[in-house]
């Protein structure tokens, strides 16, 4: 059954339709929430089944414009930086120290040491528009930022990941 | 680093994360939050009767039809139109039949 069978059945109140789409995008959202709470996987975890508790909710009001995967990421966005301003973290934070951890031989997790050390807004950006192939304006509608914003914030994370990798090599 | 290679580490897709329950967990969460919904409903609805009972006048919403019912029940035409009644239903059913 492709999709929008599915988000029309659970639109409907089929919750045997909405547990087939949580399985299919449990995994790409998890994996944004993970990069999001900087590798905490239990937190990711719980805000990822907030999300779809919330999508299942709020599921008759999506209307099909844009992917159904680019609201889930809108809400569980939402729902992190209300995660984050609950416990009185600050989401823009900017720590351009290098990473505290060392270098590592594996280029794929100094990626993630370094994007650690990049505000939530950057990391969430670079993730939306390179790992998960959304362009700057889709990622501007996911992040409810405005469009030039999320652009700065690409080329910034850029710049200091960039930077981050370098002393790490 | 060039830029080439940072865009390259940088397009690769997330690592896939495997389910090991998380669906299950979520349809759990769905149908405890459904339970609670429903429960919060029933509470309503019986807060709502209690009230109704405690502080509506029902014995003056009621008087009129108790009256009504009374009168129905004496009145000579409302027999005559009600036996009418049972009387072709009951024809009706015998040339059917």
């Amino acid at each position: 059954m492709n999709e929008g069978a599915l988000l029309a059945l659970a639109a409907a109140g089929d919750t045997i339709a909405y547990d087939a789409l949580v399985r299919g995008h449990q995994s790409r959202l998890r994996g944004f929430l993970r990069r999001l709470a900087r590798g905490d996987h239990a937190l990711a975890d719980d805000l990822a089944q907030e999300s779809f508790l919330e999508g299942w909710r709020k599921i008759a009001q999506f209307r099909g414009e844009g992917a159904f995967a680019a609201w889930l990421a809108r809400i569980a966005y939402r729902r992190y930086l209300m995660w984050a301003r609950e416990r009185k973290l600050e989401p823009l934070e900017d720590d351009s120290n290098a990473c505290a951890g060392g270098p590592s031989p594996d280029q794929k997790l100094d990626l993630e040491m370094a994007m650690t050390r990049l505000a939530a807004p950057e990391r969430a950006a670079l993730t939306l528009c390179y790992a998960e192939g959304y362009t700057h304006e889709e990622a501007a509608k996911i992040l409810e930022l405005p469009l030039g914003t999320v652009k700065s914030h690409v080329a910034r994370g850029r710049q200091k990941l960039k930077a981050l990798l370098e002393v790490a090599s | 680093m060039t830029e080439d290679e940072l865009d390259a580490l940088l397009k690769k897709p997330l690592v896939g994360v495997a389910d090991s329950g998380f669906s299950r967990d979520v349809a759990a969460r769905m149908e405890r939050s459904a339970r609670l919904g429903a429960g919060l409903d029933l509470a309503a609805l019986l807060v709502t009767l209690l009230l109704v009972v405690l502080f509506a006048p029902l014995g003056r919403l009621v008087a009129p039809f108790e009256a009504l019912g009374i009168n129905l029940a004496l009145s000579l035409p409302f027999a005559i139109a009600c036996a009418a009644l049972a009387l072709s239903f009951g024809l009706l059913r015998w040339t059917t039949d």
